[in-house]
């Protein structure tokens, strides 16, 4: 088997073409062994320089509710839309966590548990709140950078706290069966004084 | 020889303007309110024509910044392989009957031209550009401005700002980066948005809608600006509240 591997007889047209065959076959061989054991390239890294600050170290605000995201692209708009979206719809859980809290508070301090329909009629109204009230968020920070072949999005998005207890109370008070039922509660005063400071905020930023 | 000229042609790259005049790197300083800006393709023979082209887009870009109304929708499917786009689909409305009504109230206040587009500014007829506005203003010399970072904050206004990567033809960036910016307002006057997640012991899945329907009033651009080294177009736009 070696004699015919390493002997090489006289040349002619088929005896050729077979040992170009043979050269060619080893030195593909060889290639692939040298490829497959030159290891794997490292990971790439994306320079810890270039992640924000505020996205690190979320921004605290009693007035505001902050969430950020980050996504990535092959398309800069896109990456931006991602994130953006993410922002928005990790903020939209943190409200809706706030309100199912004032909703627990409410039917514990007034009893609404026991009225069927006044308790859909909140929870209702609980439910309009977190779904819309996403109107006044905007992008407080943005930041582009380039991650491999694609684009990453660093943003921060902003959102009034003080806009989603607003609507919250303009709901309850346009419900006269439910404005009855809470507006002696101690929770509907406590939102209705968080709704004051907001009125007030909103007044002196625009001063 | 063929093979020098394939060469030549395929590895020829666009040639993107340095320089801007000031108004439509400042549109927001321009003397004339209201006004717009159209960035058309260049004139292939006869300038006036690519002028007169562009002082209809921007009487047309006029209507519709005075009053429109933007709805549709994304959707995104995050997964733990990465966030994928799921579709989009959006539908501007605008009252067109306005595009007569500011052709005949405005004219060409200033027009740019070069090899890529032609840039018209148009503004009251009773108004005329400033000479301060006229001056050319090179990118070497604009640091990357404030907003692109952090949206400016005035009472009455809903900012936005829009990037756009650069295409081949730089009006195309630009009108990209333009329509990015009002989209960016929209989104921050009226949208729902929903999602779900789903997280089990193998995977986790998330899977986020946004609803957009929201009348814009008055857009305006205010100012553009064009990062050479990354390639990247940015306009900053504004809503009255």
């Amino acid at each position: 088997m070696i004699d015919v591997l390493f002997t090489f007889p006289s040349p002619n047209s088929s005896e050729v073409s077979m040992r170009t065959l043979y050269s060619l076959f080893t030195a593909a061989l060889l290639a692939t062994v040298i490829v497959g054991c030159g290891g794997s390239e490292p990971l790439q890294k994306t320079d810890t320089g270039d992640i924000p600050d505020w996205y690190m170290n979320k921004p605290e605000d009693p007035n505001y509710l902050y969430e950020p995201a980050t996504a990535t692209s092959k398309d800069m708009q896109l990456a931006v839309d991602k994130a953006v979206q993410a922002g928005r719809t990790g903020i939209g859980r943190q409200v809706e966590t706030k309100i199912n809290a004032l909703q627990k508070r409410f039917q514990e301090e007034t009893g609404i548990g026991d009225d069927a329909q006044l308790l859909d009629q909140f929870t209702q109204a609980s439910k309009t709140i977190v779904s819309t009230s996403l109107s006044g968020s905007k992008e407080k920070y943005k930041k582009i950078v380039k991650d491999g072949n694609n684009w990453r999005a660093y943003v921060l998005v902003e959102y009034p706290l003080g806009a989603a207890q607003q609507a919250l109370k303009e709901q309850i008070k346009n419900n006269e069966q439910l404005y009855t039922r809470f507006r002696a509660s101690e929770t509907y005063k406590e939102l209705d004084s968080e709704v004051e400071k907001y009125e007030q905020f909103k007044k002196n930023n625009a001063q | 020889m063929r093979t020098l000229f394939l060469i030549l042609f395929l590895f020829q790259v666009p040639a993107f303007s340095q320089q801007y005049p000031r108004w439509f790197l400042y549109q927001g300083e321009v003397n004339c309110r209201p006004n717009a800006a159209a960035i058309v393709g260049a004139s292939t023979f006869y300038r006036d024509s690519a002028v007169a082209g562009g002082f209809r887009s921007a009487c047309t870009l006029q209507a519709k910044y005075f009053q429109m109304a933007v709805t549709g929708g994304q959707a995104f499917w995050g997964t733990e392989g990465g966030t994928f786009a799921i579709g989009s689909e959006y539908a501007e409305r605008y009252d067109s009957s306005l595009v007569d009504l500011f052709l005949s109230r405005f004219h060409v206040l200033a027009s740019f031209g070069d090899k890529q587009q032609m840039i018209v500014l148009a503004g009251d007829r009773e108004c005329e550009l400033s000479d301060e506005m006229r001056e050319s203003v090179s990118l070497n010399t604009i640091q990357q401005p404030s907003w692109i970072e952090s949206l400016p904050e005035q009472e009455g206004y809903i900012y936005g700002a829009g990037m756009s990567q650069e295409y081949f033809y730089e009006q195309s960036s630009w009108q990209s980066a333009e329509k990015n910016s009002y989209m960016s307002i929209a989104r921050s006057i009226g949208i729902r948005v929903k999602g779900m997640q789903k997280q089990d012991s193998a995977e986790h899945q998330d899977v986020r809608d946004e609803e957009l329907n929201a009348v814009m009033h008055q857009v305006e651009v205010i100012a553009r600006w064009r990062d050479t080294a990354d390639k990247v177009f940015y306009v900053l736009s504004r809503a009255k509240k």
